[in-house]
């Protein structure tokens, strides 16, 4: 029985030590490729320094480059901010991807929330803009929920105001935590979404300038339905852009 | 029996961890996380000559995603350096150097990956000095987030990198920085700083940066504040507020951040002269002053509330002392009477 024991475990760590190397397999060195280029290098920082191929050779220059030299390629690339700081990865990370309102009942708030975190390290200021396809839409249908007015009927895509009466139905969002817009000037301020299917455009609602380093914001969705708001899924697709300064 | 069940947890528990524990986790909650490199590109180029440059995108949430690139034009706010995006992309020398991802069409890019995009100016030899200004605009769709496959509202992201292309003969740097508007109070409390907004335009024909510097001097003669401009680009025709900088150590490396423009004294007094010197690289200094003129407002204001309440007291005692003195009077003529 302990010699049949010893046996199985032998095998079952055999076992295991062979699907965690062929688990390892799958993580080699990046090696990218394409019909024309082949671009190798040992680590993610790809931008720095040097890269060639047999085809080309691209230089990122970091420092100043004096006015009116070519260095007789006749072009001269300046990647990143040249005169400020090496050129770094700007980064945009979404906690969540799925904003659920549950189930809506007229005359209470639902809420929902995620975060927005920025790193431009050391590029220069940045912003968000957020945008929504279109206000929250019964699917299949044109039937809306609509983009909230708040309490004084006075907020709209680019200027937040108070909301906490929940009869004043609609849909709108707060964000409170770094770089947020000022109008945002509480967690009762709400603004709507831009809405790209009635021509508006993407609103600024972070920003900063200078280092950036993990800018953390709050992004808090809430939503209360009318009295006869029909009963089905209401969907929107909201997108939020992380834009670098020039 | 007991060996039995002791084989039984093992074999579980290893299976468990073969099979779960040594796979990378995916997602019980959906990260989107999107990376790219540079954030700016500054191209200068001769008419007739081509360049390559890169663009890196990683994908570090832990789901894989969908990337659509594509290029459009964009303009300056007169203000901040955030670019405002158009709709249509005015230059058409430029064109992505890979047979598997093509603008304007999805590709996947896995988690944890990264993907490097070659990008080519190639531009014809009549070409026309002139500089164009365009982002590279990343639709970031989480594979997992069809609009259509759940209900509830679905979150999307995009991130854009930004691109300047100079078609210039010489190279050289043709800016001409011009002061666009300089906000600075003429007077101010002692106890308050000196603040001031700059407003830079450039006047020239490329993208160039304000170089130059503003100092504070004091009626002595002394200079009480000096700090450079943070170099930030400024597009030829626009304008964009330059702040002051500060050299930070970080990481082991040496570079600027921004700083607004302000000075606190102890006590200012007297006019204090703002000095702004700037120029583009390629350009003669340029010198503008102002003058603000430093008085004891708050101070004043709490001397004569000190007055006042002085003034108040010293009546009321007087109105009290008379009180006091009036008072056995009506006594004892109350006495006599009764």
């Amino acid at each position: 029985m302990n010699k049949f024991s010893t046996v199985k475990k032998l095998v079952i760590a055999t076992l295991s030590v062979g699907c965690l190397f062929s688990n390892y397999a799958t993580s080699l060195a990046e090696r990218m490729t394409s019909s024309q280029y082949v671009i190798e290098f040992g680590n993610f920082n790809v931008t720095s320094g040097e890269k060639t191929s047999a085809n080309y050779k691209v230089t990122d220059t970091v420092g100043q480059i004096s006015p009116g030299e070519y260095d007789g390629s006749g072009y001269v690339v300046k990647a990143g901010f040249q005169y400020i700081y090496p050129f770094r990865t700007l980064s945009l990370k979404i906690s969540k991807i799925t904003i659920d309102l549950s189930e809506l009942t007229y005359g209470s708030f639902n809420t929902d929330t995620h975060t927005l975190i920025v790193d431009t390290n050391g590029a220069g200021g940045y912003a968000v803009k957020a945008s929504e396809n279109h206000p929250l839409r019964l699917l299949n249908t044109s039937t809306d929920i609509r983009d909230t007015l708040c309490d004084s009927g006075s907020c709209d895509e680019s200027t937040a105001g108070s909301w906490t009466n929940a009869n004043n139905y609609g849909f709108g969002f707060n964000l409170s935590g770094n770089d947020v817009a000022t109008d945002f000037a509480s967690t009762n301020y709400f603004r709507q979404f831009a809405d790209v299917s009635n021509a508006e455009t993407m609103k600024t609602v972070m920003s900063g300038t200078g280092v950036s380093v993990n800018r953390n914001a709050t992004v808090t969705y809430k939503a209360s339905p009318q009295a006869t708001q029909a009963a089905g899924n209401y969907e929107t697709l909201v997108t939020y852009q992380l834009i670098a300064t020039y | 029996m007991v060996q039995k069940n002791k084989a039984a947890t093992l074999t579980f528990t290893l299976v468990f961890l073969t099979m779960f524990g040594m796979q990378p986790v995916h997602a019980q909650k959906a990260d989107l996380n999107i990376g790219i490199s540079p954030p700016l590109t500054h191209i200068i180029i001769q008419p007739g000559k081509s360049a390559l440059t890169t663009v890196s995108l990683e994908n570090q949430g832990n789901f894989d995603v969908n990337l659509t690139t594509n290029f459009v034009d964009f303009t300056s706010d007169n203000k901040t350096g955030i670019p405002v995006l158009s709709d249509n992309m005015s230059f058409s020398y430029m064109s992505l150097q890979d047979a598997e991802v093509h603008l304007n069409t999805p590709f996947l890019l896995k988690t944890g990956n990264t993907k490097q995009l070659v990008f080519e100016v190639a531009l014809p030899e009549n070409s026309v000095e002139k500089e164009y200004h365009f982002s590279l605009v990343t639709d970031v769709e989480p594979i997992q987030n069809s609009l259509h496959d759940q209900s509830g509202t679905a979150v999307s992201g995009q991130i854009v990198s930004n691109f300047i292309i100079t078609v210039s003969r010489t190279a050289k740097d043709q800016g001409i920085i011009e002061l666009q508007s300089f906000e600075a109070p003429l007077f101010l409390d002692s106890l308050s700083a000196i603040t001031a907004k700059v407003f830079m335009h450039n006047a020239g024909k490329n993208t160039t940066v304000t170089l130059g510097n503003l100092r504070i001097v004091n009626v002595l003669g002394n200079v009480v504040y000096e700090n450079d401009f943070l170099p930030e680009n400024i597009l030829p025709g626009a304008g964009r507020q330059v702040f002051g900088s500060e050299s930070v150590n970080k990481d082991g490396e040496e570079y600027k951040i921004e700083q607004p423009i302000r000075y606190k004294g102890l006590f200012l007094l007297g006019p204090y002269k703002l000095i702004l010197t700037y120029h583009a690289p390629g350009q003669e200094e340029q010198k503008f002053e102002h003058t603000v003129f430093a008085l004891p407002i708050s101070a004043l204001i709490f001397v004569i509330l000190v007055y006042i309440v002085y003034l108040l007291y010293t009546k009321s005692n007087l109105f009290q002392g008379r009180s006091r003195k009036a008072k056995p009077e009506n006594g004892t003529q109350h006495k006599l009477d009764s």
